[in-house]
């Protein structure tokens, strides 16, 4: 069961996200819940596992604008550096940003049980 | 040696006996009057008999020539002699014979005679003998060998003759077994005993079939057989022989020349049965036959066929190329690569060359043959200044032998003139794509052209029921006049009707009919309907009900309007095929609460006319009404339904109907609403929701938004409703101008807009929006939603015409302060 309280413990910014959802927390709580779902990570991992850079820039840049919105700090932080260094294009490993972005998620995913 | 220089005689015989001394082999003389008294034998001689002195020798032969000879061998041996030295003017003469030795032991010896007449001994014979049981014994071994090596390769022959002598035409028989045929090769013997040539040959063709017979008895005639066997070492007849049991088989002869070891020429011939050999390169050839004029059949179809080994990059050509000059003929041989190659130089044209050389190369074709049964390339030729599309076919030809390795070894390659289909094919994509074209902007055309007519037709519409209303209240008209205006206002208010379902319809074909997520009061459209239906009762004389649950929330999230028209579409349907003192029903209740949604069921349901069984699946579909009358008698587009339910699909809903014929109808609509969380305040309650929201104060009334990510949207409608603001949701930049285009101006305040969409961007959005000619394209503030400052460029923004950035994630207060100022500004 997701609640506030958790969600300040994994380190979102509650306060700011409640703000946006004008302090409506079962808003709030269940937009949170539906991130989880949101296709943009499984589109992040594939289209770096198949190098394109293009979609993944793409899933990235969604992904941070969902994220900024409801403050999951935890998983906007990798996030925005990806979508930096996937908006050069830059050729490098990306694998240590998506283990941080899977594993911060997966955290995430545990809370709402 | 002796004779006229040298007369043997008492004085002469020691100078004979001196030089016989000294000779290594046997030498003797003896008188040719019986009984052939020995004169002279040298030491050798004694030592062949094995004898050691004259003395002995004399012991063991009585020194005569007859002593000397094995008893059995005598007769023979003298008669020879006799025989050679009449023939011989010489008088030479040349046998073998056995001796016995004085141990016992036989021997055979060699003897080379010579007769000569001397005065003192009258006729003599000096002879040279030696002993050659050695040499005779390998003699024979040799002769066995050879006999075996004969006897094994005439084994694949039934029957060996060998003429011996060309000359007598006489021949030995080798072997002569049965061979089943009527007449044996039975031997014919002369009186010498010799096998007679000619009259076998005549016995032997007689067991030939009659076509071959006469053919075979001239080839078997020894001097063609020869003249065949003089310029190559083997000539073979085949011919059809009379077997016994009445069947025909297939028979050849052998021939090869022999050198006879007296150096004469001879033939051995072989007969042998070949008839399933025969029958089997028959039936090869048959096939091959069948295949070739099959492939003359096939290649009709086709320019110019070859066969080719890739292989070994060899080709023989099947079919002749008729429209060039130097072609390959019919069955010539080439090599394949540096031919195609050369032909593509000449012929094919530049652009379609190179790929034509990859195409033909030997690993390309076993590539592609691996997954196809043929492969082929189109390409242009250009010959005589004329260009033609020719296309090149190959397939595979799989020998049984080759089916294991699965490689194609050799190909058909076949040249085919498709100029004509490939110009007609090619005009036929081209009017196919003109003609989708052409559908698709038809299409285009009939969806701008029905929305424009709607709105073009409403204006004036709305014009003729205002004035029709103006009129009506008018005092001064008469009882008549009255009638007229209330007979316009009906009829104008049907046409209404109809251009809005054409409207509704078309949006929804096109996919334009948006489901907007807003906050609405529950209570309050409710109370609108059952106004609306209650009153429709009233006139038409029904009754009407209306039961709404108390757990239903007040407010909700949603499409009010189409959720309102819904409802109204399907209980105006009620009243309308309901008579008069009939009954309609509407009852709501809260199916299910989950997760901040409430499912929602409407049952409405009257005792009118009612529908069949049959009709009751057509009804959703367009244009269709069970009784044509009905159209004239109650008055309808046919589209009510339809729309109707695409309203509901759209809202997540679900329709369904039940209907007895005279007995009345059930429709049941079940939609799924979000729950908002505001809920009336007092004052609301007692305004019984007259005002929309008591505690707005804000300009902006209601906003377009783009956004393309759910949550993002989700999160900007919850704030903007919580200031009453109304939304209206377009998942894309082209959405979005849809939208804008659809509503008239003034609708709404504000456009909120995401920079990076699919399908269409922000910036391109709000370019097309600007560029639009109608009064509020160029001043409605339009607001770019972006990530952070430098996600676009702002300098290109500003170009497209938007009037402010705001950066995700939105702050309510900043959203509700710029929009303040920029519509105050606009």
């Amino acid at each position: 069961m997701l609640t506030i309280e958790g969600l300040k413990t994994f380190g979102a910014d509650t306060e700011n996200g409640l703000t946006r959802c004008m302090n409506n927390e079962a808003f709030y709580l269940k937009l949170v819940e539906k991130s989880i779902s949101d296709a943009s990570y499984q589109k992040l991992n594939e289209a770096i596992s198949a190098n394109d850079l293009d979609a993944a820039f793409e899933a990235a840049h969604a992904l941070k604008g969902v994220l900024g919105n409801l403050a999951l700090t935890p998983i906007l932080e990798p996030v925005s550096e990806i979508t930096e260094l996937l908006r050069a294009r830059t050729q490098m490993d990306y694998s240590p940003y998506l283990e941080k972005i899977n594993e911060k998620s997966e955290g995430l995913k545990k809370l709402c049980e | 040696m002796f004779g006229k220089k040298f007369e043997l005689n008492e004085q002469t015989i020691p100078v004979v006996e001196e030089i016989g001394r000294h000779m290594p082999g046997g030498f003797f003389i003896y008188k040719a009057d019986k009984p052939e008294e020995v004169i002279y034998a040298n030491r050798a001689v004694f030592e062949i008999f094995g004898c050691k002195d004259a003395e002995d020798f004399k012991a063991l032969t009585g020194n005569t020539f007859r002593g000397m000879l094995h008893p059995e061998d005598y007769e023979k041996t003298e008669k020879s002699i006799d025989n050679q030295i009449g023939e011989e003017d010489e008088g030479f003469d040349y046998v073998e014979y056995r001796i016995v030795r004085k141990d016992g032991s036989v021997r055979w010896v060699d003897d080379y005679g010579h007769y000569t007449y001397t005065q003192a001994y009258g006729g003599i014979f000096y002879v040279f003998i030696s002993d050659i049981t050695e040499k005779k014994l390998q003699r024979v071994t040799d002769l066995a060998t050879r006999s075996a090596v004969i006897q094994a390769l005439s084994e694949s022959y039934h029957t060996v003759w060998l003429i011996d002598d060309l000359e007598n035409q006489t021949f030995t028989l080798y072997r002569g077994d049965d061979d089943g045929s009527i007449a044996s090769s039975a031997p014919f013997r002369n009186e010498n005993g010799q096998l007679v040539y000619s009259k076998a040959r005549e016995y032997y063709t007689q067991s030939v079939a009659e076509e071959d017979r006469s053919r075979l008895k001239e080839e078997l005639n020894l001097d063609n057989l020869m003249s065949h066997l003089k310029t190559n070492s083997q000539y073979s007849i085949t011919y059809l022989r009379n077997m016994k049991d009445g069947s025909q088989r297939y028979f050849k002869i052998d021939a090869a020349k022999a050198n006879l070891p007296n150096g004469k020429d001879g033939i051995v011939m072989g007969f042998k049965d070949v008839d399933e050999e025969v029958q089997k390169q028959r039936e090869i050839d048959e096939a091959k036959r069948r295949e070739d004029k099959l492939i003359t059949a096939l290649a009709s179809d086709y320019w110019s066929v070859y066969y080719i080994v890739l292989d070994t990059d060899e080709g023989v050509c099947y079919q002749s190329h008729l429209e060039i000059e130097d072609a390959l003929k019919v069955g010539e041989e080439f090599h394949y690569l540096s031919t195609f190659t050369k032909y593509a130089e000449k012929n094919i044209t530049e652009e379609y060359r190179e790929e034509f050389l990859k195409f033909i190369h030997p690993d390309a074709i076993r590539e592609g043959l691996k997954e196809n049964r043929v492969i082929s390339f189109r390409y242009m030729i250009r010959r005589n200044g004329v260009e033609k599309y020719e296309m090149i076919r190959f397939a595979g030809v799989r020998h049984p032998e080759d089916r294991d390795d699965h490689i194609v070894h050799a190909v058909g390659a076949c040249f085919s003139d498709v100029d004509l289909e490939t110009r007609e094919s090619l005009a036929q994509n081209k009017t196919l794509s003109e003609a989708l074209i052409a559908a698709e902007e038809a299409n285009k055309a009939k969806t701008a052209f029905l929305s424009n007519m709607s709105h073009e037709i409403r204006t004036p519409m709305n014009a003729i029921i205002g004035l029709d209303n103006m009129a009506l209240s008018d005092a001064e008209i008469s009882g008549r006049t009255k009638d007229y205006l209330e007979k316009i206002g009906t009829s104008a208010h049907h046409l209404l009707n109809i251009i809005n379902d054409i409207l509704d319809m078309s949006r929804i074909e096109s996919g334009r009919m948006i489901i907007s997520h807003a906050e609405f009061s529950f209570s309050e459209i409710m109370d609108e309907v059952i106004t609306i239906i209650g009153g429709q009762c009233n006139n038409k004389g029904l009754y009407f009900k209306s039961e709404i649950s108390d757990n239903i929330g007040d407010y909700f999230i949603g499409d009010a309007m189409k959720l309102k028209q819904v409802l109204i579409n399907i209980l105006g349907n009620s009243v309308k095929f309901t008579p008069a003192g009939g009954e309609v029903t509407l009852h709501v209740e809260k199916l299910a609460d989950y997760d901040g949604n409430s499912t929602l069921k409407f049952v409405m349901k009257d005792n009118g006319i009612g529908m069949s069984e049959e009709y009751l699946p057509k009804i959703f579909e367009p244009f269709s009404q069970e009784d044509s009358s009905t159209t004239s008698q109650y008055g309808s587009t046919g589209l009510g339904m339809p729309i109707t339910k695409s309203m509901v699909e759209l809202m997540n809903g679900s329709i369904d109907v039940e209907s007895k014929k005279g007995e009345g109808t059930t429709f049941t609509v079940t939609v799924t609403l979000k729950d908002s969380d505001r809920k009336p305040t007092e004052d609301e309650r007692e305004e019984n929701g007259k005002k929309k929201d008591g505690k707005t104060s804000y300009t902006c009334k209601r906003v377009l938004m783009a956004e393309d990510v759910a949550i993002n949207a989700e999160i900007m409608l919850m704030v903007l409703s919580s200031k009453g603001i109304e939304a209206d949701h377009a998942e894309n930049g082209k959405i979005a101008v849809e939208f804008f285009e659809q509503h008239e101006p003034g609708y709404y305040d504000a456009i909120l807009m995401d920079m990076r969409m699919p399908v269409m961007d922000g910036l391109e959005a709000t370019k097309t929006i600007r560029a639009m000619e109608r009064e509020d394209a160029k001043r409605i503030p339009i607001i770019a939603l972006t990530a952070n400052a430098f996600d676009e460029d702002v300098q290109r923004s500003l170009q497209a015409g938007l009037n402010a950035h705001l950066s995700k994630p939105v702050q309510p207060e900043a959203l509700f302060e710029t929009l303040e100022r920029l519509i105050k500004e606009a």
